[in-house]
């Protein structure tokens, strides 16, 4: 006896039902065996191969930078949360210094330390002249010795209003010793200080 | 050379006095300049020979530091040979010699003088007058009267 859910084949074999409805159907020419619609097939190919050999230089590539410009981050929810992302805060300096002298600096081993230590005295120096009451400038720039090639160092060039330049040479000695305090050996050995005329 | 004897480190800056020291008005510029650079070298004779007589490991041993991939001649450079030390950049050995031995103010002031005794003589385009250069020249007469107390 025949199960209802079997098929009954002319060849007298038994498919079950499911297992056919998981092929997919046969195009039509396949279906009879006869392959008058094989030429048709290849046209149809052909155009389509042509067509990607003719596109290649047209190929559409992401734009993954405009897809992550600031439009699309804007509108994404993290950045609706948190807002703008929140820039450094940028204090002015009370000094100059040149980009030759910064680059150098920058170059150095240990400019960290560097930096620090001529931020720290520069500002002792200004806040020296500022209880002096004498109008001074800093600028930090580089010193190159003439005769030898071998000592280039950041100087701190301190400039003061010419009526008040013999009396800050005279108190040179207080305004180094108030300015190199607790500054390192190390530190002190890699600049100078030099007062100037403005 | 005279037979009357060596010439004193403090020489360079009588004559660096006399030179701001006359009655010419206006004083021409390049005696100006050359009494600031006549100061600085009796300023750095004396620092010198107080280095060189008082603590002369340190200066030696400052020297080693700064040439670390130079071959140094140590029997020469412990003797402290003249013509051996004059191959080194002594205004920079002393300069670092005092700042180890822990006088940062004069070694500041003494790189300090360096710096103006380089723009007298080779930096034609700053203006010198009789004035500058008596602050420098008195400036340098203290600070040797403090090197020669150390």
């Amino acid at each position: 006896m025949i199960a209802p859910e079997e098929v009954n084949s002319s060849v007298g074999v038994n498919i079950k039902a499911e297992q056919v409805s998981g092929y997919r159907p046969f195009p039509s020419g396949q279906q009879s065996g006869i392959t008058d619609e094989g030429p048709r097939v290849a046209q149809d190919v052909f155009p389509l191969w042509r067509a990607f050999e003719e596109e290649e230089p047209k190929m559409h590539v992401f734009d993954w930078m405009s897809i992550l410009g600031d439009q699309f981050l804007n509108q994404s929810g993290v950045s609706n949360i948190l807002g703008r992302r929140p820039q450094p805060p940028v204090f002015q300096k009370p000094y100059k210094i040149t980009e030759i002298a910064h680059d150098f600096i920058r170059k150095q081993k240990r400019s960290i330390d560097l930096n620090k230590s001529l931020d720290k005295v520069s500002n002792r120096i200004l806040e020296f002249m500022k209880g002096r009451a004498i109008e001074s400038e800093i600028i930090i720039d580089l010193e190159a010795d003439t005769e030898y090639g071998d000592w280039i160092e950041p100087r701190i060039r301190v400039l003061v209003e010419p009526s008040k330049f013999e009396q800050t040479y005279k108190l040179f000695d207080k305004l180094l010793y108030f300015s190199l305090k607790g500054i390192r050996k190390r530190e002190t050995k890699r600049f100078m200080i030099t007062l100037d005329m403005m | 050379m005279s037979d009357k004897g060596l010439i004193t480190e403090d020489r360079f800056l009588i004559y660096a006095k006399k030179i701001i020291g006359q009655k010419k008005i206006p004083l021409p510029e390049e005696e100006c300049r050359t009494a600031i650079s006549r100061a600085y070298y009796s300023l750095y004779h004396i620092t010198g020979s107080i280095l060189k007589s008082k603590y002369s490991f340190q200066l030696i041993k400052e020297i080693r530091k700064s040439y670390p991939r130079r071959r140094i001649d140590l029997a020469k450079l412990n003797r402290l040979d003249k013509k051996y030390l004059h191959s080194f950049n002594l205004h920079k050995m002393f300069f670092l010699t005092l700042i180890d031995l822990g006088f940062a103010t004069i070694a500041f002031r003494f790189r300090d003088f360096r710096s103006k005794r380089n723009e007298a003589d080779y930096d034609l385009d700053l203006n010198f007058n009789v004035t500058y250069s008596s602050i420098i020249v008195n400036g340098i007469e203290k600070l040797m009267e403090k090197v020669r107390q150390l």
